[in-house]
Order: structure tokens, then C-alpha cells, then sequence
């Protein structure tokens, strides 16, 4: 009976130890991490224009939201050449891809007579003066052109240049209205272009 | 009818969850791309230029007519010519459309019921305004034409005026006779400066 106990003594002492070994042994270790998303931004920081003729009207406005900048042009001639200079900012937290601009014109007769050109400038990555001096004549003296798609990191700028010269003569076009529109689309960059 | 329940419900979930992963797609899409745009209200505006007033300076024989059928044209008529002839007419052209003009030395259009086009020749002379001279009231016979400080093309800001000179010669070395002649002078000029 003695010796029974003894086991039993024995026995309780042992699995006890292996139980302290266990959890000498063993643990569990967790992170815990937050991933949080970012998101995509491209925003006009700055714009501005420069006219050829002085009796033209020009009026401009920018949107709230910085995206859009709505520009109104009056009493044109033929071969009046107008010249708007925006800085395009990434405001986001990830990379952008800018593309290509849309380019419209409306009525869409009338897109004969107009010469609408874009030229892209940079990426910067810091403030720049806006550029008043381009010419379309001579783009391919400029410096720093880009053509899309663009690489725009985050706090970067670009510089988008929009000619526009109207040349037509023909009295038909006299009192017309135009909406000429230039839309750049910009989406996450991705390093396999997609 | 029953036996068909079964697909139906199927269908409509699969429809309706894929309605849900279409829309999530479309809002992670638009998360992850954006536009910016410039718009551009453009108005053309109106050029135009019109004959205000003339009047015949010298000549060497009078026109039988002289008048404007239209508002940037003049029509002078003369018969029985012969020799030489000339006329300086004086015209005093507005511009009436809202942009500036740029104003060149006319066309001409020469009508002759004998004898070749070539032996009428017109020049142009442009003066900015105001001029010292009233030649549209003073007398005028002892001018020196053409004025001093013309310009063989000007430019005419809206609602603004020029005086333009014109000089009309008809000269034919041989005795031809030319019965009746029609010359159609017509503003030539361009928007913009």
C-alpha cells in the first residue's frame, strides 16, 4: 500500500514537471499590426493664362474642389492663341498614373477650326514657377517634356501646358459658341502598367 | 411549377451577388481613379467693316455713277472712255464688328464691254484717324495727293475709323474706245491685327 502511495506521489510530481516544461517550451506570439489604406489624389494647385490679343475677354474660375478649372473666353478673332498653364499636385498617399488628356470640342463642327496642343512638364518635386513664355510653335525646344502616361508620386508636381488657336476666317464661325474641354484621367500607378 | 423554384431562387441570388460585386468593383475603381479637367466656354466674336461715307477728290473726267450697293463696296461707272482717266475718291470705312481689322488695299472688279481688264489700275492709300484735313466738306482742289503718312495696310480697333485713298486709273496707249465700264471696288481686309 506503501508503495502504491509512493507512485501516485511519484506520479503527480512527474506530470507536474513536464507541465511547467510544456509551458517553458511552448508560447504563443501574436502581432498585431493595422494596415491601413491609401488612397489617390491629383488636385490643380495652380493655374494661369496668357492671351494673345487684348480684345479677347478672359475669365476664369477654379472649382472647390480643385479639379476642375473653368475658364470663359469671349469675343475671339481668328488666329487668336490662347495659353493655360495648370500645376497638377499628387495629394494623395500612393503614386498616380496620369494618362493621356481627353481632348473635346463642341459643337463638334467646329473642331476643324481650332488647334488644341498639350505638352507635360516634369514630374517636380518641388513648387516650380508656372512657365508663361511657351510657344506652341516650338515645343520641341522645351525642356522637361513628358508624355504620358506619367509617373506622379506623392507631393509631386506636373505641369500641364493647353494651347489653343483658333484659326479659322470664315464669317459662319462669327457669334459661335465652342466648349472646348480638356480632361486628364489619373488612376493608381501600378508598376505593371496596369 | 415546383420542380423549377429551386433554379429560380438560385438564379436570383447569383444575379443579386453578383449586382454586389459589380458595385463594390465600380466603388474601388472610382476610389482609385480621377480626372482633372479645364473647360473652356469659347465665343467667337463678329469682324466686319463698312463704307461710312466717300467722296470724289480730283478726276480727270466726272463719274456718270458712283455709289455703294453694299456696305464694304463701292461701284463707279463711266462711259464713252478714252485716253487716260483717272478719280481719286476719298472713303471713309468703319469698323463694325466687335474684334480689330486689319484693312489691305481693295479688290477690284473690272467690267468693260470692250478692251482688256489690265489697263484699269488701282493703289490704295490708308490713314489712321484723325487726319488736319476736312476733306469730306473743305475745298480740296488744291491738295497734294496722295496725302502724306499712308499705310498699305492698317489696322481698325472696333468702332473705330481709317480713311482710305483710292486712286483709279484707266490709261491706254492706243485710241481704243471704251463704251461703257464698270469697276466694283470691294474692302479687302482680315480679322485680327
Amino acid at each position: 500500500m506503501r508503495g502504491f502511495r509512493s507512485i501516485m506521489v511519484l506520479l503527480v510530481l512527474i506530470l507536474m514537471v513536464c507541465g511547467v516544461a510544456y509551458a517553458h517550451w511552448t508560447d504563443r506570439v501574436r502581432i498585431l499590426g493595422r494596415a491601413k489604406m491609401g488612397y489617390e489624389d491629383v488636385r490643380i494647385i495652380r493655374y494661369c493664362y496668357v492671351k494673345c490679343c487684348l480684345c479677347s475677354r478672359l475669365e476664369s474660375q477654379l472649382s472647390q474642389d480643385r479639379l476642375v478649372l473653368y475658364i470663359s473666353w469671349e469675343n475671339i478673332h481668328p488666329s487668336c492663341k490662347l495659353l493655360v498653364v495648370i500645376l497638377l499636385k499628387n495629394t494623395g498617399s500612393v503614386p498616380a498614373m496620369i494618362e493621356a488628356p481627353d481632348i473635346n470640342i463642341n459643337p463638334q463642327n467646329m473642331s476643324g477650326f481650332f488647334i488644341v496642343k498639350y505638352i507635360f512638364l516634369g514630374p517636380f518635386s518641388r513648387d516650380i514657377e508656372l512657365p508663361k513664355y511657351l510657344e506652341s510653335e516650338n515645343l520641341s525646344s522645351v525642356k522637361c517634356i513628358r508624355r504620358p502616361p506619367i509617373q506622379l508620386d506623392p507631393g509631386q508636381r506636373l505641369v500641364l501646358a493647353i494651347f489653343v488657336h483658333f484659326r479659322s476666317c470664315c464669317k459662319s464661325c462669327m457669334e459661335k459658341n465652342v466648349v472646348i474641354e480638356v480632361t486628364v484621367n489619373h488612376k493608381l500607378w501600378c508598376r505593371g502598367g496596369g | 411549377m415546383y420542380k423549377y423554384r429551386g433554379k429560380i431562387v438560385g438564379l436570383t441570388l447569383f444575379t443579386t451577388s453578383l449586382l454586389i460585386v459589380l458595385t463594390v468593383l465600380g466603388v474601388a475603381r472610382a476610389y482609385w481613379s480621377g480626372s482633372v479637367s479645364v473647360k473652356m466656354d469659347i465665343k467667337i466674336g463678329t469682324w466686319g467693316s463698312r463704307i461710312v461715307k466717300w467722296r470724289v477728290l480730283r478726276y480727270s473726267h466726272p463719274p456718270q455713277h458712283l455709289f455703294s450697293p453694299e456696305a464694304d463696296s463701292l461701284e463707279v461707272y463711266r462711259s464713252n472712255l478714252t485716253g487716260r482717266w483717272y478719280m481719286w475718291i476719298a472713303v471713309l470705312i468703319e469698323n463694325n464688328g466687335t474684334v480689330p481689322i486689319t484693312l489691305y488695299e481693295p479688290t477690284m472688279r473690272v467690267l468693260m464691254t470692250n478692251g482688256s481688264s489690265k489697263l484699269v489700275t488701282i493703289k490704295a492709300y490708308l490713314y489712321h484717324l484723325p487726319i488736319r484735313l476736312d476733306i469730306w466738306n473743305g475745298d480740296v482742289s488744291k491738295l497734294k495727293l496722295p496725302l502724306k503718312g499712308y499705310f498699305k495696310n492698317i489696322c481698325i480697333d472696333p468702332g473705330k475709323k481709317a480713311l482710305m485713298l483710292i486712286n483709279i486709273v484707266f490709261s491706254s496707249d492706243s485710241d481704243i474706245f471704251i463704251k461703257d465700264m464698270f469697276i466694283v471696288i470691294k474692302l479687302n481686309y482680315r480679322p485680327g491685327t
